[in-house]
């Protein structure tokens, strides 16, 4: 199968459709599919398996398991394209509403502000880095994409080390300090080897990497320098 | 990534966000032009600073010329080495990076430099010599941005500009009809049964898309050259694939009546369109014969 996407006007339809209040509530009552614009809905170039079964993983303490099926289902798209904010919401609203209304919906209800929380886990805007882990279905891609690492036996083992912490999340995913590879794969290394670290820690790690950035090309460094460094602050 | 005004380090930077060598010493800046190849970028460029010094460790190997390059949309982030002369020729892949960039230029320390002064370093630092770390910065630009769009959409598929079918049985060779609304390639059965049983699989679909999609679009492109110049505003309403090729091709490289030109620009618009084949299907047989070692 091709994998469908959603073209940027019927995107823009769905966006405006959120003024309306029935909209709400078809995302509070967990009724997703008749969102989409069917006349909207294209084939990409991105040819694949049929798309697991996410439906079951739908608690936070699944999201590793989850993120490991979306990833390897899509191993092949680049980050060019997994950028791309059509594909990720045509997957939010169709192949996995059903997931993304479980481990979403609930949120859009308990939400002061329904129409942010909508925007924010099912669509997905603008250019920031925190976009990419913040769409439902989008941020299990990528969250397998940065701690995919082939030359260990299993490739995401660094996966449940990333998700283990909201913190380590927010250290690594959320400031450019974490697109330095070496230096993600280092701290996910160090975080595993120690069988977990509190909050604190791994905000501390984050000063640190950042007052060493300042002074070193930190990409010039291999994560084993960079693991040999950033060692006393685990301590 | 952004060095902040101001900002003060262990050993005399030249930048010119701080003093640590007092103006105008500290100039130090870089020019960058970036082109799209094929859907690629080509990153040209060069150094722009005067300072023997720096220089002379760039010649000898001890200090070395980077571009650091973000691309927060796709979660990248690199560094390109500028050759020892100050000048930068490199391609990254569309794969990578797509939307705004920041840029800067450095000059970091290749090795351990002990007892390192700048002979215009700032009075205060007085005669002191420093120790500087390997991957130190030895000189640091001012943050610029540079934007990445490939001319093509990322996403859609461009084999739905091609409809592939199963021939008829007295079929013998491969055909492509580029007077249909899409372009249609027709296999014998024999060769469509194979290519059917190969097109789900991931380890081969670049190989064999290419090895069907290019001589298809090839041999459009050549019908294109053959249709009348009165006649060619019809052919495009008529046929979807040719509006969808022509709306493709980036206008500054392929300008109105390009495919009545030079031949060989239907060979650039295949490859245009279907982003570096050779290259794709090279790394995928490569892929695959690692695997098999």
């Amino acid at each position: 199968m091709f994998v469908e996407f959603l073209t940027y006007s019927g995107i823009s339809g769905m966006e405006k459709a959120l003024a309306d209040v029935d909209t709400i509530k078809s995302y509070e009552a967990e009724n997703l599919k008749a969102l989409v614009p069917k006349e909207s809905v294209r084939s990409s170039r991105f040819e694949a398996n049929e798309p697991p079964n996410i439906s079951g993983l739908f608690r936070p303490s699944d999201d590793a398991a989850a993120s490991r099926l979306i990833h390897g289902w899509l191993r092949r798209l680049k980050p060019s394209s997994a950028a791309d904010g059509r594909l990720w919401t045509y997957l939010s609203h169709h192949t996995f509403s059903e997931y993304s209304a479980k481990r979403w919906s609930a949120g859009v209800v308990e939400s002061a502000n329904k129409q942010k929380v909508i925007l924010t886990r099912f669509f997905m805007r603008g250019d920031s880095i925190e976009r990419l882990f913040r769409n439902s279905i989008g941020r299990l891609w990528w969250f397998g994409h940065v701690c995919f690492d082939d030359t260990r036996p299993d490739p995401y083992e660094l996966l449940p080390v990333l998700l283990s912490l909201q913190d380590i999340q927010s250290a690594l995913l959320e400031r450019r300090i974490g697109m330095c590879r070496p230096l993600l794969l280092a701290v996910l290394e160090l975080v595993h080897e120690l069988g977990g670290v509190k909050g604190d820690v791994i905000k501390e790690v984050g000063r640190s990497a950042n007052f060493m950035g300042g002074g070193i090309v930190l990409d010039r460094l291999s994560k084993d320098e960079l693991k040999n460094r950033l060692r006393p602050v685990f301590k | 990534m952004k060095i902040e005004a101001g900002k003060s380090w262990l050993h005399p930077v030249k930048t010119p966000v701080s003093d640590d060598l007092p103006a105008p010493h500290n100039a130090f800046d870089f020019e960058l032009e970036s082109r799209t190849i094929s859907g690629d970028y080509r990153l040209t460029g060069k150094l722009v600073f005067e300072d023997p010094h720096l220089s002379s460790l760039l010649q000898k190997g001890e200090a070395v010329g980077l571009l650091h390059l973000e691309c927060p949309r796709t979660f990248f982030r690199t560094t390109l080495p500028f050759a020892s002369d100050g000048t930068l020729d490199q391609l990254l892949s569309h794969e990578k990076l797509c939307g705004t960039a920041e840029v800067l230029a450095a000059i970091v320390a290749i090795k351990e430099l002990g007892g390192y002064a700048h002979p215009n370093q700032n009075s205060d630092y007085g005669g002191s010599v420093f120790g500087v770390e390997p991957a130190s910065f030895l000189a640091v630009s001012n943050t610029k941005s540079i934007e990445f769009f490939p001319d093509l959409d990322l996403i859609q598929k461009v084999s739905s500009l091609i409809s592939i079918r199963r021939g008829e049985d007295t079929q013998l060779k491969m055909e492509v009809d580029p007077e249909m609304d899409l372009i249609t390639v027709s296999f014998p059965p024999e060769e469509y049964e194979l290519y059917a049983g190969l097109r789900g699989a991931d380890e081969v679909v670049k190989i064999l898309t290419n090895s069907v999609v290019m001589p298809a679009l090839l041999q459009a492109m050549h019908h294109l050259r053959s249709i009348p110049e009165q006649d060619f505003e019809n052919f495009k309403a008529e046929h979807r694939w040719a509006r969808l090729i022509l709306s493709r091709l980036p206008a500054e490289e392929f300008p109105s009546g390009w495919h009545t030109g030079d031949p060989k620009k239907c060979m650039d618009a295949v490859q245009h369109l279907l982003r570096g084949p050779l290259k794709a299907s090279m790394a995928q047989v490569k892929e695959l014969l690692e695997n098999v070692c």
